[in-house]
């Protein structure tokens, strides 16, 4: 859970600096298209600015200063009120044609004379309002008449605000007052636009340039901005270009956007130049601010630029998709990394599992190679075969461990053909210990498999030494007479049932001896049980040595014995004769004097006998008449011998 | 609500002129009221035929013109001239810096400002009677459109001799244009309102506002229409017979 946890926290760390990233690089493609689009945008401005005062000089030079203009100037300079009226009206008349054709062809909005006390002489755009001062608000006109020098640069007025350009007029070193030519935001936007394509134009005004200075009557030319309190538009009732970008529904959903996510009345009195890139939807805008200075180069208003750019939409759209693609790899990532940290958590913990079961184990595991040699030896291996651990990698297990009784060759051995083969095979083995003590094992040997091609082999052994002794110690008791070492009862019938199928199967004939020993009871009796089991053995022994290996004799109860004897040819009167010499041989062995412990004893036996062949007797049978022929011995007075 | 005005200025001024006004409708009528400027008298009177007009300004004569085609015609009120009375004269304008030989006036160029327009063709035409040997018709004249621009073509030497209203005159004495003579006192502009598109109690909210407002208020607005107002009186408009010009009145200049 932990280690999830963990994964989570670095897959959120990941994406939060891949985010981070891609929104910086998103922002640096921004910042530069919106630097290059405000570089454009300075570049036309002062290439129009710069056009307009090359064509505004030759105006002065070779329209204001010509003969007649200064005449009439030089007359008004002195002239009573009736008499300026006069020359207004001729100064008016003579420059009417060239204003009202080449000044308004290039934009010129105003053609303004001023007396050298600063008072408007003639406003060609307002004829009829003259006679005001103008150096309490029009800074340019007061340089131009007070300092005598040429000024240019955007100025607030009595009527309307605009790009002036005011020159002082002197006439052979006599000062004759000033003259302005002024353009209006229009002119300067339709050059522009020829240069800087937009959608766009709005003229932002401080209202310290725009309706503080006009007169009362002229404030309607303005009107609140939607982006300041402290700028105004044009009235879109005298603008062109202030009625299309009003008009457009587009400008005044991005001047609501811009008032509402940036700190729009900030940056417009930073008086410095800024872009604003706005993204909507699928659609993406450019919004410049180009400051415009007033004639003391102090901030008077922004040309502001609405341009439409696909660049913006992509690099947003870009973005969105390098984020989202890039977590989700990051998310892939971790998660791959989550599901190898699992699986070795998984290994690791099968490891553990493999290394305890095999450190653990009783069993010897081995691991061995292709060739048969050892790779991995377990601690319980080591100790059953009495190596250390390491001491045998390397090693040919065959050689080391694996001995044949019978010394079969290689080919022969089992756990070779099962490590060349790559096949399984359980089964008794011996090995042998480094001290050459052999060892009883079980082995079970399967091939190795790794992605699905053998490696080798995993041998799992057990020693079963002593489960080996034990078992046939067990089997002994089941099948031996703990006093006499003779089979009991149960081995009997086994072999008299076995030698009874030979016999049917060889046609000779076997024999059945039933032997019990006269007056045993009194013995116990007299002497006690101990003494009465000394000769029990002792009588058995004498009955094995006089017995051949294939024959058998048994202990079947008490003081009784049977001997079950084979091969006794296939003639029925010779078996008999046999068999009859057989008994007279033991009866004669059981009755030699017994040097019993601080005694001597001598004893007799009744033995009944019988053949067998015949394909109708039973084990039962036999037994019954041997039993029966030895009854028949006991009634008739003990120690004979009667053959059925 | 819309208010619409012609023959008195260019668009721009009308706009400086007026603007005031009806933005201190607007803040009493707690309303929109937006501006129309029309080139001609002929086009607001179709407008206010065709109810898209609520409220005009008019000068006697296409006052005449528009109560007897649009009967909803209703004069709210008058403005009021510079010396605060509710009359106003015609001028007969020249500038001082052209020299007119009264009896060789039959090549003369004479600016007017429009057809309908009460010192247009009609008075200038009175005017002219006692300075000249001539008639009007019998000399070159044209319209200028507004009485602004008939003192600018005067003063700009394009026309010799203008009609234009007196107070709009005087403002261009300053660039030498001179009255030569002016009419008999004249009823002053009158605001109208369309009754068909405003209703009795709009119309009378309007007078209310308007008699009712504060001289620092009015005048503060345009020049012409800063010295407050006054009733309608309709006897005065009957008095100038305009009748008897309204078929008489060429429609275009004759050069």
């Amino acid at each position: 859970m932990r280690r999830i946890l963990a994964l989570f926290v670095f897959a959120i760390l990941a994406c939060l600096i891949l985010l981070n990233y891609t929104k910086t690089q998103m922002q640096n493609g921004k910042d530069s298209l919106l630097m290059r689009q405000n570089q454009i945008l300075e570049t036309s401005y002062k290439a129009v600015t710069q056009m307009y005062k090359v064509s505004i000089e030759n105006y002065f030079k070779y329209v204001i200063l010509q003969k007649d203009v200064l005449a009439i100037l030089h007359e008004a300079k002195d002239a009573n009120e009736e008499k300026k009226a006069s020359l207004r009206g001729s100064l008016y008349r003579l420059l009417y044609p060239i204003y009202s054709d080449d000044f308004q062809k290039i934009g010129i909005r105003q053609l303004h004379f001023h007396t050298t006390q600063g008072e408007s002489f003639l406003r060609f755009h307002k004829p009829s309002e003259n006679g005001d001062p103008l150096f309490d608000i029009r800074p340019s006109i007061k340089i131009a008449n007070t300092e005598k020098k040429f000024v240019s640069g955007f100025e607030g007025g009595r009527i309307y605000p605009g790009f002036r350009y005011v020159f002082p007029i002197i006439d052979k070193g006599e000062h004759l007052g000033s003259v302005e030519i002024s353009l209006p935001y229009e002119s300067i936007e339709s050059e522009l636009s020829k240069l800087f394509t937009c959608k766009n134009h709005i003229l932002l005004m401080k209202k310290s340039v725009a309706t503080d200075l006009v007169f009362d009557n002229h404030k309607d030319f303005f009107m609140p901005s939607s982006l300041s309190d402290t700028f105004v538009i044009e009235n879109p009732k005298i603008s062109k270009i202030t009625k299309k970008a009003i008009d457009s529904p587009f400008v005044e959903k991005i001047n609501t956007l811009i008032k509402k996510e940036y700190p729009i009345e900030k940056l417009l009195l930073g008086g410095n130049n800024f872009s604003i890139p706005i993204v909507d939807g699928e659609n993406g805008y450019i919004v410049n601010f180009h400051p415009i200075y007033d004639t003391s180069h102090k901030l008077a208003a922004y040309t502001v630029t609405y341009a439409a750019t696909d660049e913006l939409a992509s690099m947003q759209k870009s973005y969105i998709i390098e984020s989202l693609v890039g977590c989700f790899i990051v998310f892939l990532f971790s998660y791959g990394i989550y599901l190898y940290l699992k699986q070795n958590e998984k290994i690791l913990f099968e490891k553990l599992q493999f290394e305890t079961i095999v450190s653990t184990t009783v069993n010897g595991v081995l691991l061995l190679n292709t060739e048969g040699n050892i790779t991995f030896m377990n601690l319980a291996a080591c100790n059953i075969l009495g190596y250390k651990i390491g001491e045998t990698e390397g090693q040919s297990s065959h050689e080391l461990i694996h001995t044949h009784d019978s010394s079969p060759s290689n080919e022969d051995c089992q756990i070779l053909k099962s490590i060349k083969l790559q096949s399984s095979y359980m089964g008794e083995e011996v090995f042998k210990h480094k001290n050459d003590k052999k060892i009883t094992v079980l082995i079970n040997i399967n091939p190795f498999i790794q992605n699905g091609k053998s490696i080798g082999s995993v041998m799992i052994f057990r020693d079963i030494t002593q489960e080996k002794k034990n078992q046939d110690m067990i089997e002994h008791l089941a099948y031996y007479d703990s006093l006499t070492e003779l089979p009991n009862r149960k081995l009997l019938l086994d072999r008299l049932t076995t030698a009874l199928y030979n016999s049917r199967r060889s046609l000779e004939f076997g024999g059945l001896l039933f032997i019990d020993l006269d007056n045993f009871k009194a013995l116990n009796d007299d002497k006690g049980h101990d003494m009465g089991d000394k000769l029990l053995q002792e009588v058995a022994l004498r009955l094995k040595e006089q017995l051949r290996a294939c024959d058998t004799v048994a202990r079947f109860g008490g003081d009784e014995f049977v001997v079950l004897l084979t091969q006794l040819g296939s003639d029925e009167e010779k078996a008999k004769e046999e068999l009859y010499k057989i008994a007279q041989k033991l009866l004669l062995s059981i009755t030699e004097a017994y040097h019993l412990p601080k005694f001597y004893y001598t004893c007799t036996a009744s033995i009944g006998g019988t053949l067998f062949l015949d394909e109708d007797t039973t084990v039962d049978n036999i037994l019954k008449n041997a039993d029966t022929a030895m009854y028949e011995v006991k009634k008739g007075g003990k120690n004979e011998i009667k053959i059925l | 609500m819309t208010f619409s005005l012609t023959a008195f200025h260019d668009g721009q001024k009308a706009l400086e002129e007026f603007s005031p006004m009806l933005r201190y409708l607007e803040e009493k009528l707690e309303q929109n009221i937006d501006f129309v400027h029309e080139e001609k008298y002929e086009d607001i009177i179709t407008s206010f035929k065709n109810n898209k007009i609520d409220l005009a300004y008019f000068g006697p004569l296409p006052l005449a013109i528009l109560q007897k085609s649009v009967p909803s015609t209703v004069p709210i009120l008058t403005f009021n001239e510079p010396d605060g009375k509710s009359s106003y004269q015609c001028a007969l304008v020249k500038s001082v810096n052209d020299k007119i030989d009264f009896k060789e006036m039959q090549n003369i160029k004479v600016a007017l400002t429009q057809p309908l327009s009460t010192c247009g063709f009609m008075q200038t035409k009175i005017l002219l009677k006692s300075y000249a040997s001539q008639t009007i018709e019998e000399m070159k004249f044209n319209y200028m459109g507004t009485h602004d621009e008939v003192a600018l073509s005067i003063i700009r030497g394009n026309f010799i001799i203008g009609g234009m209203k007196h107070n709009i005159a005087k403002d261009y004495e300053s660039l030498g244009l001179t009255v030569l003579q002016t009419s008999q006192m004249l009823p002053s502009f009158t605001l109208v309102a369309n009754a068909n598109t405003l209703t009795e109690q709009e119309i009378k909210m309007i007078k209310k506002i308007l008699l009712e407002a504060p001289p620092e208020v009015y005048k503060k607005w345009g020049k012409s229409i800063s010295y407050g107002f006054s009733e309608v009186d309709l006897e005065r408009f009957k008095a100038l017979e305009i009748e008897q010009f309204e078929f008489t009145i060429p429609h275009k200049g004759n050069f």
